[in-house]
Formats: C-alpha cells, structure tokens, sequence
C-alpha cells in the first residue's frame, strides 16, 4: 500500500513538475503580459519584487547601452532626476525629449534614422498632416500607452544625489540594457542594504517601505502580499515559514515585528486557535501519535498538564482518582513490573526516556511518586508501592540518570525543591550530593 | 471567574475611547476576535457515564493599541494589549466537582505593556505584561525590560519583573508544568514544596542579554535567565529556609544567523540548563537558494524535554531526541512550486537494565512531497503526500486543500481533505488503527473594511467515531479611530 502511494506521489510530482516548466516564466516578460524582446533580463540572483514594483507596461523600443556609448549623460534625458523626492515621481523623458535628436519628419535621412517605430515598439505612425511631436494628442491612432504604475515604495533621488551617489551605483549595468524595466535596471534590496546599514545609512524596514499608523510596514496590496523571500534574512515566508518561523524569532523577534504585532504570535501560541496549517481536521483524534514522534513541539503552543490533562481526565484516559490502580487499559502489557521481575521491552522507562512528554500529558507527578518515591507515603496520603505494605522494602526504583551523584549538590544549591518530594529530610541518600 | 476586572478595565477603555475625539496624532486601535467552537467528544472511561463531552467554548480577545502617543508621527511611544475571557459552557457541574483544574469561565491579561521606542537614539523601554521569545524559550512577564544600543555593534537588554503565571494567557513553556498543577502545594512534613494554585507564589525573574546590532547579515544573540522563588525556600535537609535556594530556572542561550552569500545561510541556537547541568537543546541548519527557482535546507535539533526545578520529570528525563530534516522547493514562476523533504529522528533509551532485546535507539523516518499552485489571485490549489515510519507509528496522510476567493477577495471559500493511514503495535488499544478521513469546509466574508467572518465545517470519521463533527466560528474585528 505505502509503496503505491509513493509512486503516485512521484507521478504526481512528475505531472507538476511538466506542468511547470510549461508556465515558467522568461525574459522580457513582466511587462504587463506583452513580450518585448528590448527587455532582456541582466545576471542577478533575484529580481525586485513585483508587489514592490508592479507589473509595468513598456511597450518601447529603446537602446541604454547606444545612447551610454554615445555619451549621453542620465540627466540628459532624465532631467528631473535630481530634484525628485518621491518614488512616484514621473522621471521618464518626454516624448519632445527625444524629439531632440531624432528628428520624425526627416525619416531614414535623419541621423540617426528616425521613425515612429524608432521608439514605439511595432507603432505605424497614423496622423494626419500634423507634427505629431508636437501634437500628439491628435494622432489618429495612438501607439501603446507606457504604464508605469507607482512603486510601493518610498525613494528620493534628490538625497541621493546631493550625496553625489552615481547613478549606476544602484542602476548597474545600463550600458549592457536596451529598454529598462525593474528585471533589468531597478536595484533589489540587497543593494541598497549596502549602504543602508545602520551606520552609513538608516536600516530601519520603514526608510523606504511604506508604513501603517502604528509604525509596521504595509503588506497587502493590490498586486499581491508584500512578505520576504529569504534573500537577505533566513526568513523566507513560503507555506512552510509557519512551522520553521521559529529560528527566526528566536534569533531577532525585533525584526519580525517590523510588520507583525505581538498579537500574531499569541494567535496561535496561546494554544486555543486551531491553526489548520497546522493541525489538520481530525487533528483531536490522532494528536497522540504527533505527540509521541515530538514530531511537532506542543509546549510550544499548550501546556501539556493544564491543557492536555483537564481534556484527557474528561474523556477517561487519566484516573481521577489517586487511589485507582489503573483507569483505561492504555499501555501495552509489561508497562510496569509491580513483582520486581526484570524491565521488559514493553516498560515505560524506556518510553519515559525517550519522550517523557508523552506521559506528561496524562500522568503527574504523584503517578511517579508509587514507585520512585523514597517516602512510604504519598503528599496525599497513599502507600507508596515501595512500603512493605506493598511488599516492597521501602527500596525505590531509582529514576536518576547515571553520574547524577557528580551534579546533584549543584542543584540541590540551586533548589532543593524537588530532592524533598521523594527523600525525606533525614534520607542519608541526600547526603550523597551534600 | 479568576476576576472580571480585567475585562472590565479593558471594555472601559474601549468604550471611552470609541466615545472620545482623537487628540493630536495618537491613533487609537481595537482589535476584537469571537472563537466559537462546538463539537462533542465520547469518553473513553466507562465509569465517567456514556454521555458525550460536550464541547462548547467561546472565546474572546479584545486587543485595545495606542499608537503614537506623543503625536510626532515617530511612534516613539505606543500601547499595546490583548485580553481574552474563555468560558466552557460544556462542563458538566460533576465535572467540576470533580476536577479543580476545570473552570466555566477565565479572564486573564495576555499583555499589556507600554512601550518607549529609541529613546535619544539608542534606548528602548517596555514596561507592563511582555512577552520574552529568545534562544532559551518564550517567557511571559510583568515588569520592565531595558534594551540599549551602543556605537559599537552590539545592543545590552535587562530584564525584570514577576513571571506571569496565572490565567489561561499563560505560555510559559517551563512555568511549573509537571509539578503545580497536577500536584498542588504537595507538603511533607510541613514542608510544601509547591504552592497553591488559588494562591501562587510570586516568581522573579531576572535577564541579561547582548546582541549584535548593524551588521545587515550577521544576527547573533546570547541571553541569561534566572527564575526564583520569592517566599521561604526548602533547604538541602527539607527545611524551610530563607529567600535562598530557590531557583525555578537558570539557563543561558543564544543563537544567530549568518547569511554567507546571496541566498545560503547558516543558523544555529543552543540552551544550556544551569540547573541540570546539561545542554538542554541544539538547533542548526542550513538553507540554500542558489536561484530563484530552487531552495534546500537541512536541519538538526537536539532536544532534552527539561522542567522547572521543581519538578521531578526533570531525573527522568535524559536522554536527548535528535532530529535530522532535509527539504528541497522547487519554484516555477511565483505561482507554482513542489517540495520535497525526508527526515529522521532518535530517540534513545537505556538498553543495559533489561534482559530482553531493547533498541538503544529507536528511529522514526518520514519524507513528504507536494504542489501548490496559486490561480490568477484568485484560487490556491495544494497537496503533500507525507508517509512516516518507524517509532511511534507507520502512517501515510494524504493531504488535499485549495481555496477561491470572490468579490476582491472579501468572500472566500477553502476545502480540506486528508486521508490518513495508521498502524502501531504499541496504541492498537486505542483502535486507531486503521485509515481515517477528515475533511474541511470554511468560508470566510469580509462583509465590513474592519470586520471579517470565518467559518469552517469539519468532519472526521475513524476506527473510533463514524461521525465526528466540529463547527468553529471565528469573528475578527480590527477599528481604527
């Protein structure tokens, strides 16, 4: 059965992985859908992100790297650049701009020769005897429209350069590009950590992502979840992060409240929402075998004797009463060996040794105290199997790990506490660790 | 009812703050969230009756924020806090009798805090019901926490209060579990080695810290922790003592994160028990996205379940449980990815004192595979296929879900099914062996800008239980003013 299973799950994975490589996505794509092959995507690791930097429409025939080469400064054609302080700021030239050297009118006789499909990717010019340059709003069929919708981001350029920061120091490899576009021209984040890294430059999320009224960045927008992808942090939030988040908080929870509140971690470590990412359907029915693997931390959400044993003291699994030898049958047999006959294989010490917190869901710590304690009495009154009533010889089962001898007077420093819930005062095996 | 002044105090200020103008730039939030949730349980003892558990408990939490109380827009000084009330309309009056630890109703305080941010540039300042998360574990306190950056890469934090301990808030995942609560105040000889549940003993708490700062891919944190008793110790000799030998909890911790080039990183965290005298817990791994297309990790953790020094599991538990886990994604586009993972656990037990053939070492292995494709922004489709082996139990789950929304996202739908398969030799009294099935339907309707509506359907049918329905019930309302 299992082994069929595995082999449809490998179909299956077959299957996804075809289906995927048929939707992958390539170079000058991004643009709204439209391909243009003047959009080539540069060797990066990453792109920026498209929540960031929404898709953007660029249907435009363009050479970076010609005009580079020719000597065209950025500012050139860029001409606002230096006073703009919003990433909303419209920084693309005019089409008079380019007017200026590529002159329509003269067509293949310009230098250089220029037409309206010299820009406008696939445009045939349809005017009417009018300059459309200088009336473009008349021509009769207008070419596609370039949108370049507001970034989710806050950037001014004027501090930049008034830092006399280069352009190409963030907008690398323009003399490679013809038409940029954030695959191509935008810097990811990792450049600007460069500077900003809280001595040259702020490094607070907030200097450049936008912000709510409580101070956490803004995630959701129209085009999708702003949340990292593990570039730069070990924090990548795929459908895994809920259970693997844990490294992360644990190392700088400063960081995780950038955009989270106190109040998304107590959603689910307070131990009362059930998390169905993390618990499935019938989760309540077949906890116990999680519990057993440690396969999945429950102290990390619940304590596991207010939690687990008031529902299990419900349903019957727990005895309520101390004086109760046993309540359901539960364990296998061998379980304990009242008789003093050798451990078998069955014996819940090796349970208890390898996860003790499977017992402490339903057993406390009086269920211990029969047998391990050196007292002939419980704190409740009980006889201790140990207690000659019992047979025993007032000889406890020693529960302690080996060498404990060597370590038990640091602790018995430190607290004493639990040393004197099975020893009495006056048990000389106490003054072992003294 | 612990107390309904908690609640009180926190309708009050909401009530007053709905009723009152926004003054300067202070922005004012409530945040409230309603849990229903109805099923019925069978009990599996005979002598408690034949009658059905009846689950039926309704929660709620009410978050009030104050954001930016100073009115510069810097958020330099905020508020925040989340309370919730639990009541268990299902418990029986027998039950009650029977079982202290049950209550119908329960208010606590689950934080609280004032909160001063980058004070001069470099001080920040948190004082009321906090949470603490770092390497050693998560901590619930009252009282001030001090964290000071200095010029030279590296932050100082102290802390100290009282460890809030009472209420259902409570998460605390050392705080006296294993010794209080099943075993309230046990004395001998007039000696109480406990407390009373009605009537706890105050717990200090006391923290250092240091932690790098500004260095954009290096995160490294080291913490200390202590726990005392405040009130009469117990001596080495079972006398009461002074205000002394009374840890709860001593450790020390820390972990980091280290990013080695673009998409590999290192990480690691580990918690030394002063106490025990034992390295309680060792975490480490490694993730790799050398394109964006593919990703691989590989994590170990090793773990000693330890307790408050009160507690006697402590001498049982020694033996540590280790963990290897590897995974791999593969991404096609944003919207499309397979995972694939194994791992395998440890665990280990003592096969000297016994004459029959024990496993010093008993393993558990498991690997899983799975696709999530994401639809336009609409629709969400997922599956994982995981199949364990070894201790604690042979199973397969199969594991289908998927999601569409509407209306912009304001109505969704989502479906669950999973299919389990089981088979263990140690708990077939538990009739669990077998193949289970369990589905979900939910819904959720965002029919206000600040309220939203979840529901979710689920169903279970096992060896145990033909039918076995639960219905949950989740309002969300978030206001600002």
């Amino acid at each position: 059965m299992g082994s069929r299973i595995i082999r449809l799950a490998l179909l299956a994975a077959a299957a996804v992985s075809i289906a995927g490589i048929t939707h992958a996505t390539g170079a000058g794509q991004g643009t709204a859908g439209e391909f243009n092959p003047f959009v080539t995507e540069v060797s990066r690791h990453h792109t920026p992100s498209t929540v960031v930097f929404p898709a953007q429409s660029l249907p435009l025939r363009f050479f970076h790297d010609k005009h580079l080469a020719e000597g065209v400064e950025c500012v050139d054609c860029h001409s606002d650049v230096a006073e703009s302080t919003r990433a909303s700021d419209n920084l693309l030239p005019a089409a008079s701009v380019c007017a200026d050297c590529h002159y329509v009118e003269d067509g293949k006789e310009a230098d250089p020769p220029s037409a309206c499909a010299t820009c406008h990717l696939n445009y045939t010019g349809e005017y009417d005897g009018f300059d459309p340059h200088e009336e473009a709003s008349k021509v009769t069929k207008a070419p596609a429209v370039v949108v370049i919708p507001n970034p989710n981001l806050q950037f001014n350029h004027k501090v930049h350069i008034d830092r006399e920061i280069a352009c190409t120091t963030c907008h690398e490899k323009l003399d490679t590009i013809a038409v940029a576009a954030p695959v191509n021209a935008i810097p990811v984040m990792g450049k600007c950590l460069e500077c900003h890294d809280g001595k040259q430059a702020p490094s607070d999320c907030s200097t450049c992502h936008l912000t709510q009224p409580d101070g956490r960045l803004v995630t959701e927008f129209p085009e999708g979840q702003l949340k990292p992808h593990g570039f730069y942090r070990n924090d990548f939030h795929n459908e895994f992060f809920v259970q693997n988040h844990e490294q992360v908080a644990r190392s700088d929870e400063g960081y995780c409240m950038n955009c989270h509140q106190r109040r998304d971690c107590v959603d689910c470590h307070n131990g009362i929402v059930k998390p169905t990412q993390i618990h499935p359907a019938n989760w309540i029915l077949i906890h116990n075998i999680s519990a057993r693997k440690n396969s999945l931390e429950c102290t990390s959400c619940h304590r596991e004797q207010s939690f687990c044993i008031d529902c299990h003291r419900r349903v019957g699994i727990v005895d309520l009463d101390p004086t109760r030898a046993t309540s359901v049958k539960f364990h296998p047999d061998g379980w304990v060996n009242l008789d003093g006959t050798m451990a078998t294989a069955n014996h819940h010490m090796f349970q208890a040794q390898r996860n003790i917190r499977t017992c402490v869901g339903c057993h406390e710590e009086r269920t211990c105290l029969k047998c391990h304690s050196a007292r002939p009495t419980d704190p409740w009154g009980v006889t201790s199997y140990n207690s000659p009533l019992h047979g025993g010889a007032n000889t406890p089962v020693n529960p302690h790990p080996p060498g404990f001898k060597n370590k038990c007077g640091n602790m018995m420093q430190l607290s004493s506490r639990a040393c004197v819930k099975c020893h009495a005062p006056t048990d000389p095996l106490l003054d072992m660790c003294n | 009812m612990t107390s309904a002044r908690p609640l009180l105090l926190g309708m009050l200020i909401a009530v007053g703050t709905l009723s009152a103008p926004p003054a300067l730039g202070v922005d004012f939030e409530i945040q409230s969230r309603t849990i229903g949730d109805i099923y019925a349980h069978l009990r599996a003892d005979d002598q408690l009756g034949d009658d059905p558990i009846a689950r039926q408990r309704i929660h709620q939490l009410l978050g009030f924020n104050a954001w930016d109380l100073m009115g510069d827009g810097t958020n330099s000084l905020v508020f925040v806090s989340n309370m919730r009330v639990d009541s268990d309309l299902g418990i029986l009056a027998a039950e009650l009798d029977n079982n202290g630890q049950l209550g119908r109703h329960d208010v606590s305080l689950m934080y609280g805090y004032l909160e001063a941010r980058d004070i001069g540039g470099w001080l920040d300042l948190k004082l009321g019901r906090q949470y603490e998360v770092d390497a050693i574990d998560m901590l619930l306190f009252d009282g001030l926490k001090v964290r000071a950056e200095t010029p030279w890469y590296f932050a100082v934090e102290l802390l100290g209060g009282l460890e809030a301990i009472n209420g259902t808030g409570t998460i605390n995942q050392q705080a006296l579990d294993g010794s209080i609560e099943g075993n309230p105040n046990p004395c001998f000889d007039d000696v109480c080695t406990g407390y009373d549940v009605e009537d706890p003993m105050p717990r200090m708490v006391i923290g250092l810290g240091l932690s790098l700062i500004d260095l954009t891919y290096t995160q490294l944190d080291l913490k200390f922790r202590e726990i005392v008793w405040i009130g009469p110790g117990v001596g080495s000799d079972g006398s009461e003592q002074g205000y002394g030998d009374n840890v709860s909890q001593m450790r020390v911790g820390g972990s980091f994160s280290q990013r080695i080039t673009e998409g590999l990183f290192v990480h690691g965290g580990a918690s030394y028990d002063m106490y025990l005298s034992l390295l309680n817990e060792v975490r480490g791994g490694v993730r790799y996205r050398p394109i964006h297309m593919v990703e691989v990790e590989a994590g170990y953790t090793y773990v000693i379940p330890t307790f408050d020094a009160n507690s006697i599991w402590n001498f049982f538990s020694w033996r540590p449980i280790n963990r290897i886990e590897e995974r791999a994604r593969f991404f096609f586009g944003d919207d499309l990815w397979i995972h694939a993972g194994a791992y395998q656990s440890l665990y280990s037990a003592d096969d000297t004192v016994t004459l029959e053939d024990v496993d010093a070492e008993v393993m558990d292995l498991g690997m899983s595979a799975g696709a999530t494709w994401i639809v336009g922004r609409q629709a969400s489709v997922r599956t994982d296929i995981t199949s364990q082996r070894g201790f604690g139990g042979d199973q397969t789950f199969v594991d289908l879900g998927g999601s569409y929304t509407f209306m912009d996202g304001k109505l969704g739908l989502d479906a669950r099914a999973l299919l389990i398969m089981f088979e263990s030799d140690e708990q077939s009294n538990l009739h669990l062996n077998g193949t289970m099935f369990g589905g979900q339907l939910g819904a959720h309707w965002e029919f206000h800008d600040d309220m939203r509506l979840n529901l979710l359907l689920e169903e279970a049918t096992t060896e145990v239980r033909p039918v076995w329905l639960r219905v949950m019930a989740v309002v969300d309302i978030r206001k600002w003013m």
